[in-house]
């Protein structure tokens, strides 16, 4: 019934659309054109950017970070603390998807003191599920959002970028920061990288997730600053910047006492209680109060020599005082593995590694990234210009992440979901598909292609997916589905499924579904 | 048995590592054995586990303000001459220790230069026991031996699939799985559709998925009883048992995960739930493998992808570090007793970091050998796979 012999190009211009779209056929799409002048109109389209805001999330996101008494483990001792939260009591109870009436205990707080013996010994549950709903809500209207978004090239890079410089609703604890984190991901990305990077080590969010906020200093007799917390410097160095490969002779081009220096470097930055602003103490830094000087840290100072890169690492900077100069002094002598490093993992959203020609490809785009000192619009149009992106003896497909399937389906079949409780059911399936949207399991991020799949994985993909159609067909079945009957017309075509007796009855509709949902092509982009 | 080949060649095209255990016939199938694998993921921090009372003053000027207080460390026992505490809150890991079902593992670690401190390469290390990405899985050869007994086609459990496991590379299929009534439910589903895969690991998968039977009122009453921890990894571990119960099967290897070990800040309050969520894990754990029968042919073996700093960072944490304290636990095991010894505190590598004292492949090897009673190689072994091999053996690492 099901030819596969074409369908796959067919398929992924069904779903052109969609965030789940084939690049090679966005590219293709734009039929007039060439590849070049694709590639430019593509790029010039996803330029500019709204700040995305939802403001029930402002002040109660904030409490919810900052207050000991939402952590895990209840400790409200400090004044300013309870005041705090008091002085927000109202605006916590309008923040929608939670039920305060309920919560009547906290709802008939009248004083302070009653407050504090509250939050020392919350309602059972209290905590969890104050937490749960922000962080429900929160991703019900980030997948409103998704949905809405007219540039899905634009929206991809977002999503990559937020894979990359992970930072997890479970450890930031607010869906304000991640929002505020989400927003300058999205500002940073038509720009450079390195001052991506650079803006991304202070924000809110990342210095909350991997300890930025804490990475103060204790002082030995001369005061010199040691034991710093060294979580954000290797991360930073392993997973943003140089990678830890040594694949490809790509080596990761830094040692321990590289970490040790740039933990040193990021030391002195904290979040204010108070306005949750990032700030610098410089005598929470390594700032030396004895000597009155920053103490100059040597760093990178072997020679890092990469198989087929020519250019030589300059030398005349080894040594960095603070977080610019940590910055600025990775990106001068260990740039070629930065911009390797980076258009690799890119190039692999769009095109698989196997495909011929793909590591040629990899040193192509990244000797322009370097040399245009990390314009990431080069990276892009580097990419979609390759020419083993639309090749047409290259027949790839990759492996939708659960959210492209999700976001395929829904667009694809104009099926519209506007209750929240249908959002909800579709996140959870998100979680269970191993996409637990902003809440990566840990720093490194999803993996991604085929390594979505996995026995319990793909079980939850399918019912994703038969949830979505059954929301069509389930109670609507024939009122409603007139635009969806066309779609399904549309795509069983192009998908050269031939059958006789379909659309008949709610029935036959239920046979296409599961026609639909037994070809893997709609897991693949 | 069911014979397989496992030669492999290198990137260089020379034929680098034939399997080291040839199609040796030996019979499992009246001593059905049960390897329980618990990863403590993000590095446990092995001085707050085992603390080693001989050396206290030292530990008390390097952890200042997140050391275990004397009078909290009661559960003390003497080995190799010298004493050492478990964790307060493992009082059912203290109790296995008393009767001679636990060991120690003092000092494990990554020698020489291949140990890292990334999450990520220091558990593929762990997992592969090389720091080469084309070697299979430890396991994954003695999984191929194994897979004779094997429960419809998958010789292996993996609860939460998450990254890599000892598994990686294996023919064999292995059951991945998160929550039990889920997957029955879209099971059902999935059972309906027509087989339209083109793509192969979709195609063997989706197969794998229809083919797969789970009665999930396998656990004897008795065992449904016990009082599993209410936390993920309570319900994981009642999750395996449910598999590993069913009727005429047997499935050697099962790996559950606990996760939370990153304790860069805040070590003492994290550390200490994580410790309870562990040992009240391994209490339901072990007394329903009682109830099962199984407790004697039953191995549980705990691992990290690193151990942490001896020194305390400023927040109250502490950062990626080498050596670490690990668990062996098994109603057959030969406990009460430790194996490898404790590192000295205040003498460190170059990064302050602690000396290796037991190469974590001599328990791979011992676990082979002694737990599944695989002879372990008397060939040549390349790359550097050379823990399979006979000669490395160490006797008195015997778990039995």
């Amino acid at each position: 019934m099901i030819s596969n012999a074409h369908g796959l190009d067919n398929t992924n211009s069904f779903l052109l659309k969609s965030l789940g779209y084939s690049t090679k056929k966005l590219i293709k799409s734009y039929s007039h054109l060439n590849q070049k002048q694709a590639a430019s109109t593509i790029l010039n389209s996803s330029k500019g950017f709204q700040p995305i805001e939802f403001p029930w999330l402002d002040k109660t996101s904030y409490i919810l970070t900052h207050s000991k008494c939402f952590n895990r483990r209840p400790n409200c001792k400090k004044q300013e603390v309870l005041e705090n939260i008091f002085k927000y009591k109202n605006s916590l109870k309008k923040v929608p998807g939670f039920n305060w009436k309920r919560q009547k205990d906290f709802y008939n707080i009248k004083s302070l003191p009653q407050l504090k013996s509250f939050l020392e010994n919350p309602t059972r549950g209290f905590q969890a599920k104050f937490r749960r709903n922000q962080e429900t809500l929160f991703k019900t209207e980030i997948l409103k959002y998704f949905l809405n978004s007219k540039n899905t090239f634009r929206l991809k890079l977002a999503l990559f970028f937020q894979n990359h410089f992970v930072s997890t609703l479970n450890i930031v604890r607010s869906p304000q920061y991640i929002l505020q984190q989400f927003n300058l991901i999205n500002q940073q990305l038509m720009g450079n990288f390195k001052d991506f990077v650079s803006e991304i080590t202070l924000d809110p969010a990342m210095l909350l997730y991997l300890n930025g906020n804490r990475n103060f200093c204790k002082r030995d007799e001369s005061g010199e600053c040691i034991a710093p917390n060294e979580n954000y410097a290797r991360e930073l160095l392993e997973l943003f910047t140089l990678g830890a490969s040594k694949e490809n002779g790509i080596g990761n081009c830094y040692s321990e006492q590289d970490i040790k220096s740039a933990s040193l470097a990021l030391t002195g930055h904290l979040i204010s209680p108070k306005t949750g602003k990032v700030q610098y103490r410089k005598i929470k830094s390594d700032f030396n109060l004895k000597t009155k000087k920053f103490p100059r840290k040597s760093i990178f100072q072997e020679p890092c020599h990469v198989k087929g890169f020519s250019r030589k690492i300059p030398f005349n900077k080894s040594s960095i005082t603070n977080t610019d100069s940590l910055i600025e002094v990775l990106f001068e002598r260990r740039g070629q593995q930065i911009a390797y490093f980076i258009t690799e993992k890119m190039l692999k959203e769009f095109i698989p590694s196997s495909t011929p020609g793909f590591q040629q490809e990899v040193f192509r785009i990244q000797r322009v990234f370097f040399k245009t000192n990390f314009k990431l619009e080069s990276l892009y149009q580097g990419i979609l210009q390759s020419n083993i992106l639309v090749d047409s003896q290259n027949d790839f497909t990759i492996t939708r992440s659960p959210l492209e399937l999700a976001m395929g389906l829904l667009k694809s079949f104009h099926i519209k979901i506007n209750s929240q409780d249908r959002l909800k059911k579709i996140n959870s399936y998100l979680i269970d598909a191993d996409q637990n949207l902003f809440n990566q399991g840990d720093v490194k991020g999803w993996n991604t292609g085929e390594d979505w799949i996995n026995m319990s994985s793909l079980t939850y993909r399918i019912a994703l997916a038969k949830f979505i159609f059954d929301d069509v067909l389930q109670n609507k079945c024939i009122e409603n589905t007139i635009s969806f009957k066309k779609n399904l017309n549309q795509y069983l075509l192009s998908q050269k499924i031939h059958s006789n007796k379909i659309f008949k009855s709610c029935n036959d509709l239920y046979k296409v579904r599961d026609l639909i949902i037994s070809n893997n092509q709609i897991q693949m982009r | 048995m069911k014979r397989r080949d496992f030669i492999k060649l290198t990137s260089s095209g020379l034929l680098a590592a034939a399997t080291p255990f040839h199609s040796y016939a030996f019979d499992l199938s009246d001593k059905k054995k049960y390897l329980f694998l618990i990863e403590l993921s993000g590095g446990n921090d092995g001085l707050n586990t085992i603390v080693p009372l001989n050396q206290y003053s030292d530990y008390l000027d390097i952890r200042p303000n997140i050391h275990l207080q004397s009078d909290q460390l009661n559960k003390s026992f003497h080995s190799q001459s010298q004493e050492f505490a478990f964790n307060p809150n493992l009082s059912s890991l203290f109790e296995l220790y008393n009767q001679g079902d636990l060991i120690p593992l003092l000092g494990i670690g990554v020698k020489d230069s291949l140990g890292s401190k990334s999450h990520f390469k220091g558990l593929n290390i762990w997992n592969r026991g090389s720091s080469d990405l084309k070697n299979e899985g430890w396991l994954t050869q003695v999984n191929n031996n194994l897979s004779q007994i094997q429960y419809q086609n998958a010789s292996s459990l993996i609860i939460r699939p998450f990254r890599g496991t000892p598994l990686d590379g294996s023919d064999d299929t292995s059951i991945e799985i998160k929550n039990l009534e889920h997957f029955k439910e879209h099971q059902g589903y999935i059972r309906t559709l027509s087989d339209n895969n083109s793509n192969p690991k979709f195609r063997k998968t989706i197969e794998f998925i229809k083919k797969l039977e789970i009665d999930l009122n396998s656990l004897p009453g008795s065992v449904r009883k016990i009082n599993f921890p209410e936390s993920d990894f309570g319900k994981d571990i009642k999750t395996a048992l449910i598999l590993t119960s069913q009727p005429n099967t047997h499935i050697p290897i099962i790996k559950l995960r606990l996760s939370g070990f990153d304790t860069h800040f805040n070590q003492l309050d994290r550390h200490k739930k994580l410790m309870t969520e562990l040992d009240l894990g391994v209490k339901s754990l072990v007394q329903a493998l009682k109830e099962m029968g199984i407790y004697d042919n039953s191995l549980i073996f705990t691992y990290s992808e690193f151990g942490r700093r001896p020194y305390e960072n400023i927040s109250n944490g502490t950062d990626h570090g080498t050596s670490n304290v690990q668990f062996l636990i098994g109603g057959g095991v030969h406990g009460s007793r430790t194996f490898g010894y404790y590192p000295e505190l205040l003498s460190n590598d170059k990064d302050k970091n602690l000396m290796t004292h037991l190469d974590f492949r001599k328990i791979y090897a011992s676990i082979i050998k002694d737990f599944f009673n695989i002879p372990l190689s008397d060939k040549n072994i390349f790359n550097d796979r050379f823990f399979l091999h006979k000669d490395y053996y160490d006797p008195s690492l015997s778990l039995f």
